[in-house]
């Protein structure tokens, strides 16, 4: 029998997978004669047909002998299960077993052998889903491989006909399984199959959008069944307009949705809210001159009931219409519609605006029992409203949200003060995120404040910032904190406190939930991201100091492993892992935003992580890998022109020294510190590196005399500064620049004309003299007037293009670089920089309570 | 043809009616040349790569503005508005959903593309203006007037009308160190912390901050300066004069080391053409396009400072140069396909901007979104059978469910009735047997009884 051909080579033998085929005919598939005793035998099988790709037959190989087995196997195999699937001897569990590896196959098989046979497979399959008597396994399985198989025919561009016939067919049984009282896995098997026909064959679906629409509606409004099924259902609800594909049937079922919501809101909210809202809803949605339906899907907008049990379910159902209108809005849909943008706002504005006070106009018939209800509901109500609704719109709508984007700015931030359970904060910080990155640099203005407000009182480390290990202490120190914040809370919010308790407890005995640290974390990340460097003034150095503790704190007692987590039940559980993560994220935002002096808490930060990329395989490491490189950029500055321009010259002998020079440029790049840095060695002809033609010029500048010197004096005078001088003085770095920034404007002011300016610049350096008895004196003096020119341009770079100015990298790279030149320098300015230290002081106090130089008040408008 | 990049296309305009023309950047032949077009300067823009538009030359006295759309498929003018007075710059954001439009009168009016919806309008400057800007984000907009001043509004803000009312002054930041009209403003990278360059008349550029609201650098030219564009690293940045060069100006490079007689310019690219009234730059190939006012469009390599290209645009002086990612409807193979995919889609030009807000809907109560997947891949599509499967098989391993009972008994049954028939058939067999049996032994008992 073993002939030379049934040897195996290796696991990648072709040969191999025809054998393998029958032996799972032979041994495992079930037949009339093999039993299935074991439903766990049927994953074997499945794993092992995916993972050695047992169906794929290819069309061409060397071999064609082999193709012919595979192909003969493959027969046998699909004949296999279409027996298994037909008979009516077949005990229920082989023919769930056959559809279920019929629906593998149609994944599996390629593409000549599906598109000859889907049709017999799909006709096989249905009969299933139709016949009363089968059992709800075969009838799920039966559905979810019929919706892979239409799926996969959607792939086909040349038979849409064909599928759109086919997938007609099966409309009335599914909608049949609908309307049945059918269990719930059934249902699920049955909704999911119409999501796919939708989406697929939207045509087909055509004729039968009412009844369709009809028996998904009154699904969710019979509010019975798990919330994952109601999901779905209500997914599917938002995806029905596309089987019509105009604006007018997306326009008409978006305000069918928000009026049915509005008219349970207003029934549920009575006595809570104003009772304005519905007809403001109303003015909102319906057209002027025509009047809002009395009813929809058989269901009344506005009835009163008082029984408990219907409006949990309306709540339900609330939820579940809201969930599909935020899916509408970021489905994709053929054509462009008008969004009810404002009505959409007003809907959040108002679920979010009611927290279960009575409204002062309420008279007493409400009873508590039922605003004990409502109070309990709300929170799911709120999450709702805010973290789908808020979200998809901003996603779908973009920059066209820009008209009401002030509005939900103040929504935001009302909602900020109120909010106090953490799942709900959580939602609120994710949506301030998306507002900053969606509106970028605008909003950031806007926010700022109440972000960092909030995620200080979130984030507070003197707090619970040892709480990562559940420290007893942090909650003594909580209630002096806690009465802090009540105090500042406006007197709504005191009531609130007493009216619902639970929300209260919530945040008054336990330290903030990592979860919400993360999400503030985030929020912070995000500003620093998009707005750090617009008029932050008043929040930078706060946040940064902040952000610096608590990346230190949390990574103080070593690096948490992610492992721990595989031990958790749920995977989503965010641990202190993720906490470090966020606070490590945070920590990069923060020194890599743009601000006015160097990052203070460089230093340690690098230490940290430095520390962090040890953990080799953690998402730590991954990430402090890049924070270093990220970073390695604010170390040595540098600006590289695209073009080039300046030395095409040297473009060839680049060329061709390129390895040389990449090393030494890295090497130096490694070790920026050390002594060696005017030992240049090779690769002088890189002149392209503005960094290391820097530091090669360092040495330069502090042979030549006069002119490019002096610049360096400045600048250490800048750094001098906060060493010897600044006694009182908050941010030392600021000293160092406002006289620099101060000569600029005079400059400016003094006109146009450069060359004219020679005389006038003079005056102004005397100026500066004469409140300083300065050091340059002697430069100015003894030079022409081009440099001195080159010292005002110099100052004003100073002050603003810093950390992209090369030159500046140059003379900090002598500072660092203790050269032999400087030294003696160095003697005459630190003591002359101490008397410039604290006149300057005083002229930076000045400056600094106004954060906008004098320039921009200057302002014909105002009047 | 490097296949790699996207194509880019150029688009041209002058203040003569020489049309828009269209030109394949990397091959240099020329599309469909947009008729009856005489923009000024900043006047033609192309919105979200959707149309073209372009504000229109008047006559002094027109007591309205003109506002003309091309689709990019027909050279003829498709939709024409008539704002409320003439209209100079022009400019969409990069979606192309708002479209912003400087008067005369220094006011700024603010359209909403979709619907042609005039959101807002606001006094903006004392004299007419003269460009508009967008910063990298959108969410703010800087403009220049003829009376020297530059402003930065906060588009939140022009729509916040509770904050307008506190507020003294709508702009965030105003400029006023220009003595002379301002000719051009361009925005750097960088979100909040981007500069923003301004030119003028009074032959100056400034280097503006945009985060701390200060001017950074003063630099003088030897003649009026009437365009700049950045280097998209921002290391320079070039600008055409009236005195037919391109002056390159110090950034971020180094200019202490070159010897200079004007501060911070360190070079510059002549063609000995007249005035260069507008320029462009092209990431994608690392080329500076110029305008002139000969009517030619010139293309340069920077690096090397040599002209690759030229175009000839028309008689008069070119005024307006673009360089865009080609649109998908250019291409003239798919011409006709895109004309009538297009009704579908909602790609057709979008109604004329009005001449006033319409106080009927003064909120805006809805928006006009396209929701079409950006990426439409039909391979995302995922099966889900094994998944199902696997929650039956678990479902029927717990045997807790009424389900898995439900098929037990099914499978029950059937085996019932399987061993029922099996019983039939025995007893047949049997009831055979038997009567075979009794008919030998009776027979048996003939034969005996026989004998």
């Amino acid at each position: 029998m073993a002939t030379s051909e049934m040897v195996i080579k290796d696991m990648y033998d072709v040969g191999l997978k025809p054998r393998m085929i029958r032996t799972l005919l032979k041994e495992d598939v079930p037949d009339d004669k093999i039993p299935f005793d074991s439903p766990s035998k049927l994953s074997c099988i499945i794993s092992c047909i995916q993972s050695h790709k047992l169906l794929s037959e290819p069309s061409i190989t060397d071999n064609n002998k082999q193709i012919e087995r595979w192909k003969s196997s493959v027969n046998d195999w699909v004949a296999r299960l279409l027996s298994l699937i037909s008979k009516t001897t077949t005990t229920p569990d082989k023919c769930w077993a056959g559809i279920c590896l019929l629906g593998v196959t149609c994944q599996e098989c390629n593409a000549d052998r599906f598109l000859g046979s889907y049709a017999a497979w799909f006709d096989k399959m249905l009969t299933h889903i139709q016949s009363r008597g089968d059992s709800q396994f075969v009838k799920v399985a039966a559905c979810t491989s019929i919706s892979d198989l239409i799926t996969r025919l959607a792939g086909f561009p040349n038979v849409k006909k064909e599928g759109t016939s086919l997938a007609g067919k099966v409309i009335q049984p599914v909608l049949k399984l609908l309307n049945e009282d059918s269990s719930e896995a059934v249902l699920e098997g049955a909704i999911h199959l119409l999501c796919t026909v939708i989406s697929s064959f939207p045509a087909t679906l055509q004729r039968h959008h009412e009844s369709v629409e009809a028996a998904i509606t009154s699904k969710i409004f019979s509010g019975k069944f798990s919330v994952n099924l109601m999901k779905k259902l209500a997914h599917c609800l938002a995806l029905l307009p596309e089987s019509k594909g105009d604006e007018d049937s997306w326009i008409s079922a978006m305000r069918k949705v928000l009026l049915l919501v509005n008219g349970y809101l207003t029934e549920i909210f009575t006595g809570l809210e104003e009772e304005t809202k519905w007809d403001e809803a109303v003015r909102l949605l319906v057209p002027p001159g025509e009047v809002p339906p009395p009813s929809l899907w058989g269901q009344k907008l506005l009835e009163d009931t008082s029984d408990k049990e219907r409006k949990r379910s309306k709540l339900c159902s609330i939820s579940m219409f809201i969930l599909s209108c935020c899916e509408m809005l970021t489905n994709s849909y053929p054509v462009q519609v008008s969004v009810p943008v404002r009505s959409l706002l007003a809907l959040v504005e108002r679920v979010l605006m009611v927290n279960g006070s009575l409204s002062p106009t309420t008279s007493s018939f409400v009873i508590l029992a039922e605003q004990e209800f409502i109070c309990s509901e709300l929170p799911v109500l709120h999450s709702y409203a805010f973290g789908t609704s808020c979200f998809q719109s901003l996603k779908g709508i973009r920059s066209q949200l820009l008209p009401h984007a002030a509005y939900i700015v103040r929504l935001v931030k009302e909602y900020f003060k109120r909010c106090e359970l953490p799942e709900l904060r959580i939602k609120v910080y994710s949506i301030t995120k998306l507002l900053l990155m969606s509106m970028g640099i605008g909003i950031a203005i806007y926010l700022a404040q109440e972000v960092v407000n909030c995620s200080l009182h979130d984030l507070n480390p003197i707090v619970d910032g040892t709480s990562f290990h559940a420290n007893a202490k942090s909650e003594l120190l909580l209630p002096p904190f806690h009465r802090k914040r009540k105090h500042g809370a406006t007197g709504s919010l005191e009531q609130l406190h007493d009216r619902i308790g639970l929300e209260v407890e919530a945040s008054k005995n336990r330290p903030t939930a990592i979860s919400v640290k993360i999400a503030a974390l985030g929020a912070l990340e995000t500003l620093l991201t998009v707005g750090g460097g617009l008029r932050s003034e008043s929040w930078r150095s706060k946040v940064d100091n902040l952000l610096i503790t608590i990346a230190t704190e949390s990574c103080k007692e070593g690096w948490v492993s992610d492992e721990s987590k595989t031990f958790l039940p749920n995977e989503s559980t965010l641990t202190c892992s993720d906490l470090q993560l966020a606070a490590l994220h945070a920590l990069l935002a923060s020194l890599l935003s743009p601000s006015r002096v160097r990052p203070p808490h460089l230093a340690p930060a690098l230490e940290i992580f430095r520390r962090g990329r040890q953990e080799i395989g953690t998402k730590v490491s991954e990430f402090c890998a890049y924070a270093l490189l990220a970073l390695e950029v604010l170390i040595h500055p540098r600006a590289l022109p695209l073009a080039d321009f300046p030395s095409a010259s040297s473009f060839n002998e680049v060329n061709h020294r390129f390895p040389e020079n990449i090393y030494s440029v890295a090497q130096k790049h490694s070790n920026p510190f050390s002594s060696g840095v005017q030992d240049t060695g090779h690769g002088l002809s890189d002149s392209d590196d503005d960094l290391y033609k820097s530091w090669l010029d360092s040495s330069k500048e502090t042979e030549s005399p006069v002119g490019e010197s002096m610049d360096t004096e400045r600048v250490q005078q800048g750094e001098n500064i906060p060493v010897a001088g600044s006694s009182g003085a908050k941010s030392p770095w600021r000293n160092g620049h406002s006289p620099a920034a101060a000569s600029a404007d005079i400059e400016i002011r003094r006109g146009d004309e450069t060359m004219v300016d020679s005389q006038q610049l003079q005056e102004s350096m005397e100026q500066h003299q004469e409140s300083s008895k300065g050091a340059s004196i002697p430069t100015v003096t003894g030079d022409p007037n081009v440099t001195t020119v080159v010292l005002t341009s110099f100052a004003s770079k100073d002050d603003a293009l810093n950390s992209r100015d090369t030159e500046m990298a140059s003379l900090q790279a002598v500072v660092a670089g203790e050269s032999d030149g400087l030294a003696t320098k160095d003697g005459n300015t630190t003591t002359l920089s101490a008397q410039k230290g604290t006149t300057f002081a005083i002229e930076d106090d000045n400056q600094s309570t106004d954060s906008v130089p004098d320039i921009v008040d200057v302002d014909p408008d105002s009047d | 043809m490097n296949t790699k990049m996207e194509e880019e296309i150029v688009i041209a305009s002058s203040s003569i009616d020489g049309g828009i023309g269209c030109w394949d950047l990397q091959t240099g032949t020329e599309h469909l040349r947009y008729k009856s077009c005489a923009s000024p300067p900043h006047g033609l823009i192309s919105v979200g790569r959707r149309f073209l538009a372009s504000s229109q030359l008047q006559d002094p006295k027109a007591s309205s503005g003109a506002i003309l759309y091309w689709s990019w498929s027909r050279p003829q003018v498709e939709v024409k508005c008539f704002p409320e007075e003439p209209i100079k710059p022009l400019v969409a954001n990069s979606e192309g959903t708002y479209l912003v439009g400087g008067g005369l009168s220094g006011n700024i009016y603010f359209w909403e593309v979709a619907t042609g919806r005039l959101l807002k309008k606001w006094r903006a400057h004392y004299r007419a203006v003269t460009c508009l800007v967008f910063t990298e984000d959108d969410s703010l907009l800087v403009s220049g007037s003829e009376d020297g001043s530059v402003r930065v509004w906060p588009l939140l803000m022009i729509f916040d009308d509770y904050q307008m009312e506190q507020a003294s002054q709508l702009y965030e930041h105003s400029f006023q160190e220009h003595t002379l009209r301002v000719t051009d403003i361009v925005t750097g990278y960088g979100g909040g912390n981007a500069i923003i360059i301004s030119a003028s008349e009074d032959r100056t550029c400034k280097v503006w901050s945009l985060s701390k609201g200060i001017l950074l650098r003063n630099i003088v030219f030897p003649s009026i300066i009437d365009s700049i564009t950045l280097d998209p690293g921002e290391h320079v940045f070039y600008a055409g004069g009236r005195d037919g060069k391109i002056h390159i100006a110090a950034l971020g490079a180094d200019s202490s080391s070159i010897k200079s007689h004007w501060l911070h310019i360190i070079g510059s690219l002549s063609s000995h053409s007249k005035n260069v009234t507008c320029l462009a730059y092209s990431t994608n190939g690392n080329v500076l396009l110029s305008g002139s006012e000969d009517g030619m469009i010139r293309v340069w390599d920077p690096k090397t400072h040599n002209i690759v290209r030229v175009f000839k645009h028309a008689k008069g002086p070119v005024n307006n140069i673009h360089v865009l990612k080609r649109p998908a409807y250019l291409n003239p193979r798919m011409l006709s396909n895109v004309q009538a995919s297009s009704r579908r889609h909602g790609l057709s030009l979008p109604p004329p901007l009005s001449k006033y807000i319409n106080t009927m809907d003064e909120k805006v109560i809805s928006a006009v979104v396209n929701l079409q997947a950006t990426c439409n891949n039909p391979l995302d599509a995922s099966s889900i059978s094994s998944q199902v499967i696997n929650c039956q098989i678990k479902e029927l391993q717990q045997q807790g469910s009424a389900a898995a009972a439900e098929m037990e008994v099914e499978k029950l049954k059937l085996d019932c009735t399987q061993s029922m028939q099996m019983l039939q058939r025995w007893k047949k067999t049997y009831d055979n047997l038997r009567e075979f049996c009794v008919d030998e032994l009776l027979e048996g008992g003939n034969v005996k009884s026989a004998n």
